[in-house]
């Protein structure tokens, strides 16, 4: 699936409806895939800058919304993208670059957005109002967010910066170092196992081709055996099950089985280039689609199980 | 008054020592445990002042600067040096150490008048006291979390929404942020947090004063010129302010010592125009050695370079490499606060475990504090903290309640807390063993396993139940339980929430047993014929 352009149009950020509606924001705007088929700009209007980016995407639990970020503003767009909302961040303005949205938010409202200068920005209130929480963020250019799955009781949530991640156990009120191995290797990406509530089980792709672990809420972090990067920036990670892991390298995907197993192994790998975004599609319980987004503006369907 | 100096020699020195520690621990005893009773202290002089409502033992001890008893006012002074230092050191547990101070003096002092030696007493009382200190350690356990924290402030307030509002600061904050407690407008407590690294330094001149509301002067992406520099000539000033220009900043702060009224005026026509916003502050700090580190500080959390009048620097001589820039700078008449800096977080971070070290490595308060502000900066928030009580005196309890309890419970942050204060310490008296089988071993023995069960006897009946029962009730409990006087029954003490800061108890033992080791080994008082007040410790 590829847009046509004539400049380099690099897809910042993938994702996806339980109910297989695609969202992708790139650098000329947001675009919007139903059903996967086919791919229609979507304008996000009012914004506080001319710059059209959208840098990061977040779906709503329940699938009903999605919040959308760019240069300075977080705008929400229903499920079939009709915009609902843009919510102006704080001055001065910030650069969107991570979008995590609680699983609790009919409850708590709680939205975050990781910014490229300015660290982390917090809602409480369903998105509308925002207010930078930094307290203990010693490196305030986020790259990736990422909630612990049980976020509504447990309050964890990880940020992925230049120098490591840090996470926080007060909804992302204050931050703490976490012991970070590789201090000169940024953190690129970021993954919560969804079926790890008890522990918070939490993967961390660096530039320099390090997949980590950390089992206990990121306090320590190992590196995962078994997986050979060559040394290739995992720029995007994804999740399936307690199981299952998509790694995305700057050259090909790696779909990673038996990641709780002491040595895990690389079932299935896809050459890609400039793999930027990723996000997965189930549509039946056998099956594993990957959506891959690029650097060089490529949307590609890849049929994984 | 003595008409001329006085010596008195044992026993008669011991019995008037032990009759001053007596008054002082009898005046501080119902201050412990959560149902602590007032301490009424009329004032020192002055008509129509208002008498001080106290339950803190620190501030209590401080106010009582001399016995009218002159034989027995030595003893008292003894605990109240070493409760105020306890007091200033880790903030809490002076009751409990001069509970357990005035209990190992009476017993102690029974035993070397049925014939111990104080000597060897002293070197017994010692080593059981570090025993106790690691048996204590042992039953720490960390202190994680707003409801856990909110309990062990509620039970150094009692008052359950300061405790709320504590807990929610502390939890925010964690052990090494900044927290300010000021006075409030509006009775009760509230809390707010400021973003950045906030220093008190004053703007330079009555010019900057902005007449919005908020009186507050906010700037965004601004360069920062970090010194200690006299700024006298416009020139000088100009190519920093060109300098700001060059590399991308929309606005300028300037740290200086001082401004002539020719480049105050350059600043405020570049500031009326639009051409660069700015605003210049003091040199945070009074200090010469504050300012310094206040500097350093700014440039790693900005990424620029301090130019510092000791090392020959001008600002004729700026470069870029020397300005620092943050993403947004505000200041008031007060405050200037610095937010998101350009430094390299590897640098930041690196500072950051460097001042955490020193903290760790120094025992001296004034030094800690200074850290602590300094760490608490770097860490990239304020939180402040207002109390208004009715009246101004309840304002300043509230005020000194509110300082104690965050000190307190930053140390329990930083090294657990025990499942109940009195029932850990009454579970040490498993550890106190003597090294030798000697009388005198024998004797501190007996004398700590006493002392230990003191304030858990004290809390109990402060609470209003029968000590004596309950104590023995809770020899046959396993660990970790003990007696929860709020709800009056036996129970699990971590379960129920009742935890406290095992720093406080380790520095309350330490206190009572290397005091009371000492007060042992006094031979004779010299009272002189016209003692000073005690002031300081």
């Amino acid at each position: 699936m590829n847009i046509a352009s004539d400049e380099p149009d690099p897809v910042y950020a993938l994702a996806a409806t339980p109910n297989g509606t695609l969202f992708a924001g790139r650098r000329s705007g947001l675009f919007i895939a139903a059903n996967g088929t086919g791919w229609t700009s979507l304008p996000v209007e009012a914004t506080p800058s001319a710059a059209s980016s959208i840098t990061a995407l977040a779906v709503m639990p329940q699938g009903d919304a999605v919040f959308v970020g760019g240069y300075g503003y977080v705008a929400r767009l229903t499920a079939s993208g009709a915009l609902q909302r843009v919510s102006v961040l704080p001055r001065p303005l910030p650069l969107v670059t991570a979008l995590v949205v609680s699983p609790d938010y009919a409850r708590d409202g709680v939205v975050l957005a990781g910014t490229a200068e300015d660290g982390v920005f917090r809602s409480i209130d369903h998105g509308e109002h925002w207010a930078p929480w930094n307290i203990g963020l010693l490196d305030h250019r986020i790259i990736d967010l990422a909630l612990s799955p049980a976020f509504a009781v447990d309050d964890t949530v990880f940020a992925a910066t230049e120098t490591g991640v840090f996470s926080s156990v007060n909804g992302g009120r204050s931050w703490r170092m976490s012991a970070f191995p590789r201090d000169d290797d940024p953190a690129l990406c970021l993954a919560a196992s969804p079926c790890s509530a008890q522990d918070v089980t939490v993967y961390a792709g660096t530039e320099g081709g390090a997949l980590l672990v950390s089992r206990d809420k990121g306090r320590s972090w190992c590196e995962m055996p078994g997986v050979a990067t060559d040394g290739q920036p995992i720029n995007a990670l994804v999740c399936i099950d307690a199981t299952t892991l998509i790694a995305g390298l700057a050259d090909r995907l790696l779909l990673i089985e038996g990641i709780l197993d002491p040595c895990p192994r690389v079932v299935q790998e896809t050459a890609c280039q400039s793999i930027t975004a990723l996000t997965c599609l189930v549509p039946a319980p056998d099956t594993l689609v990957a959506i891959v987004g690029s650097a060089d503006g490529q949307i590609t369907r890849l049929r994984l199980r | 008054m003595f008409r001329r100096p006085h010596v008195l020699f044992q026993p008669a020195a011991q019995r008037h020592f032990l009759r001053g520690v007596r008054r002082m621990a009898n005046v501080l005893r119902p201050t412990l445990g959560p149902f602590p009773r007032g301490v009424l202290v009329a004032p020192e002089r002055g008509i129509g002042r208002e008498p001080e409502w106290l339950d803190s033992g620190g501030l209590i001890a401080r106010r009582m600067v001399r016995l009218a008893d002159e034989c027995a006012d030595p003893g008292a002074m003894f605990v109240r040096h070493m409760v105020w230092r306890l007091h200033e050191e880790v903030g809490d547990g002076t009751a409990t150490a001069a509970v357990m101070f005035h209990e190992l003096l009476e017993q102690g002092m029974r035993s070397i008048a049925a014939g111990s030696d104080p000597m060897r007493l002293r070197r017994h009382l010692d080593a059981l006291t570090e025993a106790i200190c690691t048996a204590l350690a042992a039953q720490a356990i960390p202190l994680e979390g707003r409801p856990q924290i909110t309990r062990v402030a509620e039970s150094l307030c009692v008052d359950t929404y300061i405790a709320a509002t504590l807990g929610e600061v502390l939890d925010i904050m964690g052990a090494g942020g900044c927290i300010e407690v000021r006075s409030g407008l509006r009775p009760g407590i509230e809390r707010e947090y400021v973003e950045g690294a906030v220093y008190e330094s004053a703007i330079l001149s009555p010019r900057f004063e902005v007449e919005s509301t908020p009186r507050q002067i906010e700037l965004e992406q601004a360069a920062v010129v970090i010194s200690d520099l006299e700024v006298a000539n416009s020139h000088d000033l100009l190519r920093a302010m060109e300098l700001a220009l060059a590399a991308g900043a929309r606005a300028l702060v300037l740290i200086v010592d001082h401004l002539s009224d020719e480049a105050l005026a350059l600043l405020e026509v570049n500031r009326r125009t639009g051409a660069l916003p700015s605003f210049a502050v003091r040199v945070p700090g009074l200090r010469r050695e504050e300012q310094i580190a206040a500097l350093e500080d700014v440039a790693v959390l900005t990424g620029g370079i301090p130019l510092r009048r000791e090392a020959g620097a001008m600002l004729s001589a700026i470069t870029l490499a020397h300005l620092g820039q943050v993403r947004r700078a505000w200041a008031n008449n007060t405050h200037v606060g610095l937010a998101r800096g350009n430094g390299d977080p590897r640098t930041v971070r690196s500072r950051f475990e460097t001042l955490r070290q020193a903290f760790e490595s120094t025992d001296n308060p004034p030094t800690r504090r200074d850290l602590q502000q300094r760490i608490g900066r770097l860490n990239g928030g304020n939180a402040v903290v207002r109390v208004c009580g009715a009246t101004a005196a309840e304002t300043s309890a509230h005020i000194a309640l509110v300082q104690r309890a965050v000190s307190v419970l930053r140390g329990a942050l930083r090294s657990g807390v025990v499942p109940g204060g009195g029932a850990a310490l009454l579970a040490c008296r498993q550890a106190v063993h003597a090294a030798s089988a000697d009388r005198d071993g024998e004797a501190a023995c007996a004398m700590w396993r006493r002392a230990l069960a003191a304030p858990a006897r004290v809390i109990v009946a402060n609470a209003g139940y029968d000590a004596g029962a309950i104590i023995r009730m809770l020899d046959s409990l396993p660990a970790g339980h003990g007696f929860d006087v709020r709800s009056g029954r036996l129970t699990d003490m971590r379960c129920a929430g009742i935890l406290d800061p095992v720093a406080t108890l380790i520095a309350a033992v330490r206190a009572a047993g290397g005091s009371a080791a000492l007060a042992l080994t006094i031979e004779a008082q010299v009272y002189r014929r016209s003692p000073p007040a005690s002031v300081e410790p």
